[in-house]
């Protein structure tokens, strides 16, 4: 079972079974850039964004597949005419999120060099954890604050990676979803004014400070 | 062969963008991405706007963005260097390069922070299809 730490006086998540303290040292390679910070001074609370441990192994991260499937159902293999007339009655997906992952696959259609200046194509799985990214924070925010997600822009992001964008009149947050499951996401958000976050996220996972953020 | 030039902070940068980087009349932070060592602009010095889309393969399918040069390095890391492409130049794949006297590159990395900044900092040259 996943377990929690406590450390200065906050608890912080952790994936996979529990584990010795020496090995609990963070993803290798993320550097300085894996701490979330407030630009006003403040520390974001590290379980908003921050992996402790390592990375969920892959076998791992399919549990996400399971999870987007009992809230999507298949929905994803049907047509987009079946999507349509299912997404409302037998998914909890809010409509407009549904509807812009539904737009949003042509995303796949993209192939090698599809902007003439060499911009790679894009893999279904990549796109999928985007999808299962926005879904579980929609979901979030739906059943535990009773509120609907703005809807982002999905979009082709650099090197085969996903862009989840929302552009609002009060803020702005770009979530990128890297081609390599192994890494985790970065995000980048703030309020066109002082107030900024910034980070790394596992986006198998629901950051509720982040849906926070997204709602107030 | 042209020599490599320092670019001051007001000049211009041109940049194409291509059509499927352009939703409902914006261009979103996914626009601005590396190819190859940086984020290719054009020096106006050297370019105008037309010039800059007539480059690309399918001139029509693409726009052409304006960025200025202190904005651009105003957002930490980026630097902003002016590299000619010369006579007889090729690219990575072996594949010849046109010569370019205003080429210039936009290079440091492009975090979500950067694309986010880089995306608020420019303004319409030429849109899709406009002469």
């Amino acid at each position: 079972m996943p377990t929690l730490e406590k450390e200065s006086g906050r608890q912080y998540r952790r994936f996979g079974w529990s584990i010795e303290r020496s090995e609990h040292t963070g993803v290798e390679g993320l550097g300085r850039a894996h701490r979330s910070v407030c630009e006003r001074g403040q520390t974001v609370p590290k379980d908003w964004f921050v992996v402790r441990g390592p990375l969920p192994k892959r076998g791992e991260w399919r549990t996400t597949a399971h999870w987007s499937k009992e809230i999507m159902g298949d929905w994803l293999k049907r047509s987009p005419s079946e999507r349509r007339r299912t997404s409302q009655t037998q998914s909890r997906i809010p409509q407009n999120i549904a509807e812009a992952i539904i737009s949003s696959r042509g995303i796949l259609d993209l192939s090698e060099n599809w902007d003439d200046q060499g911009s790679s194509g894009y893999e279904e799985d990549t796109w999928r954890r985007a999808c299962d990214f926005l879904v579980r924070h929609a979901d979030f925010a739906r059943e535990s604050l009773g509120r609907d997600l703005p809807v982002p822009r999905i979009l082709p992001g650099p090197q085969g990676s996903i862009d989840v964008h929302w552009k609002m009149p009060r803020f702005e947050l770009l979530v990128n979803i890297p081609k390599d499951a192994s890494k985790p996401a970065t995000f980048y958000g703030d309020d066109f004014g002082k107030s900024s976050i910034r980070g790394n996220l596992n986006p198998a996972e629901a950051i509720p400070g982040l849906i926070v953020w997204l709602l107030t | 062969m042209w020599p490599k030039e320092d670019i001051p902070d007001n000049a211009s940068l041109f940049m194409r963008i291509h059509k499927r980087f352009i939703l409902a009349g914006d261009v979103g932070p996914h626009a601005f991405r590396d190819h190859a060592r940086g984020m290719s602009v054009d020096w106006d010095k050297y370019s105008t706007p037309q010039e800059t889309r007539n480059r690309a393969r399918i001139a029509s399918d693409n726009a052409v963005i304006s960025l200025v040069a202190g904005a651009v390095r105003a957002i930490e890391p980026l630097v902003v260097e002016h590299a000619p492409i010369q006579d007889n130049s090729f690219e990575e794949g072996g594949n010849p390069l046109k010569p370019n006297r205003a080429h210039s590159e936009v290079i440091g990395e492009k975090t979500t922070e950067v694309r986010v900044k880089l995306s608020r900092t420019w303004r319409w040259q030429l849109r899709l299809g406009e002469q």
